[in-house]
């Protein structure tokens, strides 16, 4: 059964088309600069035949070299692939890393009895899927059946066991406090100031012959309709996202559905839940209200982002809410800080970017009002961010607790944990601090989680505590 | 922070110092090439060549003589039945724990420099990214991927 196998040379069509599709985008350009310089037609004409002729060559020797190169054997354990013209490599998957495997083939593929295999693996969506583009189908369906994982996919029972809605209060007061307010502020000023270019002069005369202080008042009023319609668009853009939101639970997966005019459906397999977030935004926080995510590892088809399966919740019912729907995990409140000693380098990170507006003081010195504010924010955000910083274990979980402006729990299962680590510059080793981070599978690709500036020995607690072997 | 068991083989230092001379004879051709430029556009100043060479020398000391000791101190790897731990850095240095079960796959890789001195690099593949531990004895880095391939096999224990 070890035998290594090679492609069907048919597989060389395919690496050839695909290298000169790479090719597509210079040849564009090339007849595109051809039909500008119409002076100097023969060279350009000699040029190209060249150049199309070399192209041509090249990828045809490369596509068979690769094809050449390109040999797999596999066992009911896993399936070896060597590969490489001028870079060998050597990749073992192992069975039970084997996401799916798909067999495809198109007419002509069908006619010749040949079929495409394309192995998924969950993770990065690059390296973690090997696509073999032709091989018999006899030894295609050999590989599936000794490979394939043999647990079909389970039928969701329809049991609605609990289903939760959202009252439009709710909605709309998650609308009202959503973060997205501020990055459209943004765009409405940035707008609202190229409109002021086509306001005729006299509506300003009428409007500014009320007061004294012209400039000041247009600015002012300028700010508070953009505050008042970024408000308007944000409420009204969440509301139409999450209109209808309804959370249902089967046995083994959740079901999301939302949405006003885009009805949006999402079936969530609980098994592929890697992480649960807890955010609570500027605005929600004082209010002691929060959102809760999902980190989901999904397939390449998957929308990316976390999902939200919580959009406004009191947080003292995020307990009962994570029993139920999700009974695995425990949601941990008791949090070690980072350490004293780690606040000035927060409040420094922090107070430098936000000291940046001085700069614009050589411009105006009137900008100090500016950013004098904006400095002393930056500053609180650092103070913030230091208290809020730390990490919890238990058996079963690690949590990490992090600011960048809103503040936000992580929770990850230990087994949901790929890879741990800390890290320290000079200056934190100095201070015997490290930044803490772990990875978990995610969407598109993975994420890393991390919270800077823990002390060393939480960091080295945390090491063992993942570790199955003390040292 | 205290050393691993397992450190690279020498080589690798002699690997890194090579690809500094390679930079420095980069950078130092983009000086010739900007002086065989000037020999025919005569307004070009002079300048740059100065300016080139010094960058030149010092990117080379620092790749050829600086980085490769201070990379090949902090380097350490272990691998025990049930977990990978790493320690690498030069000004940031980064300890991490691949627990065995997450591993996907083990590749190993060499190109034409590290084939010379029978060098490879390992790359640990997980859901959550790529691990490598370059410059690896040949015999040591297939040894590795054989090890870790069993040891992730073996230890199914929990996950889906």
């Amino acid at each position: 059964m070890n035998k290594k196998h090679r492609q069907h040379p048919l597989a060389i069509v395919i690496g050839v088309t695909k290298e000169l599709k790479g090719y597509l985008l210079p040849l564009i350009i090339f007849f595109f600069l051809r039909s500008l310089g119409e002076t100097s037609g023969s060279f350009f004409d000699r040029t190209f035949v060249l150049f199309l002729f070399v192209t041509i060559v090249f990828s045809l020797v490369f596509g068979f070299l690769r094809w050449f190169f390109f040999r797999f054997s596999y066992t009911s354990t896993a399936i070896e692939i060597y590969s490489g013209v001028f870079i060998k490599k050597h990749r073992t998957i192992k069975r039970t890393r084997i996401h799916t495997i798909n067999l495809e083939a198109n007419v002509v593929w069908q006619s010749m009895h040949l079929v495409a295999l394309k192995i998924e693996t969950p993770g990065n969506l690059d390296e973690a899927e090997v696509t073999i583009s032709a091989v018999s189908k006899t030894l295609a369906l050999d590989m599936k059946n000794t490979l394939g994982n043999d647990h079909k996919e389970d039928q969701a029972s329809p049991d609605e066991q609990h289903a939760m809605h959202l009252n439009t209060k709710t909605l709309l007061t998650a609308g009202a406090t959503s973060g997205s307010v501020g990055i459209i502020f943004a765009v409405v000023f940035a707008l609202i100031a190229q409109l002021m270019m086509f306001i005729p002069s006299q509506v300003i005369e009428f409007v500014s012959r009320f007061f004294t202080q012209t400039d000041l008042v247009i600015l002012l009023s300028l700010f508070v309709v953009g505050i008042f319609l970024s408000w308007s668009i944000s409420i009204v853009r969440y509301t139409l996202q999450y209109a209808y939101f309804a959370l249902r639970d089967t046995t083994d997966s959740l079901e999301i559905k939302r949405g006003l005019f885009v009805r949006r459906h999402l079936t969530i397999k609980k098994r592929r839940i890697q992480a649960v977030l807890i955010i609570e935004g500027l605005l929600r926080q004082p209010f002691k209200y929060a959102t809760i995510q999902l980190v989901v590892a999904g397939g390449a088809s998957e929308s990316s982002q976390n999902v939200v399966i919580h959009p406004l919740i009191k947080r003292t019912h995020i307990d009962d809410f994570v029993n139920h729907y999700l009974s695995d995990y425990e949601i941990i409140q008791a949090f070690k800080p980072s350490p004293k000693s780690a606040r000035k380098r927060y409040l420094i990170r922090s107070g430098f970017i936000g000291a940046l507006p001085f700069s614009f003081m050589v411009i105006r010195v009137e900008f100090l009002y500016v950013a004098l504010p904006i400095f002393a924010l930056s500053l609180w955000l650092g103070y913030m961010r230091h208290r809020d910083a730390g990490y919890a274990v238990t058996d079963k979980a690690f949590a990490l607790r992090f600011r960048r402006v809103a503040r936000t729990h992580v929770h990850i299962p230990k087994q949901r944990i790929q890879s741990y680590h800390y890290q320290a510059n000079p200056m934190q080793r100095l201070k015997q601090l490290r930044t803490l981070s772990a990875s978990v599978m995610a969407a598109p690709s993975s994420i890393d989680f991390h919270v800077k500036d823990l002390a060393l020995d939480d960091a080295l607690l945390v090491h063992r505590w993942l570790s199955k072997q003390h040292n | 922070m205290e050393k691993l068991n397992e450190r690279l083989p020498n080589e690798a230092k002699t690997v890194w110092r090579i690809h500094g001379i390679i930079i420095f004879v980069v950078l130092m051709m983009m000086v010739v090439a900007y002086g065989v430029i000037r020999l025919f556009v005569s307004e070009l100043p002079y300048w740059p060549i100065w300016l080139g060479v010094v960058f030149a020398g010092i990117m080379g000391i620092i790749h050829i003589f600086i980085t490769p000791p201070i990379k090949m101190m902090y380097w350490g790897y272990e691998l025990r039945e049930e977990e990978i731990d790493i320690q690498y850095g030069l000004i940031v240095i980064r300890r991490t724990l691949i627990p065995m079960t997450r591993i996907q796959h083990v590749d190993t890789e060499h190109g034409p420099i590290q084939r010379r001195f029978k060098l490879a690099t390992l790359s640990i593949s997980t859901a959550g990214g790529n691990h490598k531990i370059p410059a690896l004895k040949e015999a040591t880095a297939n040894a590795l991927r054989q090890d870790i391939a069993r040891l992730a096999n073996m230890s199914e224990d929990e996950d889906e």
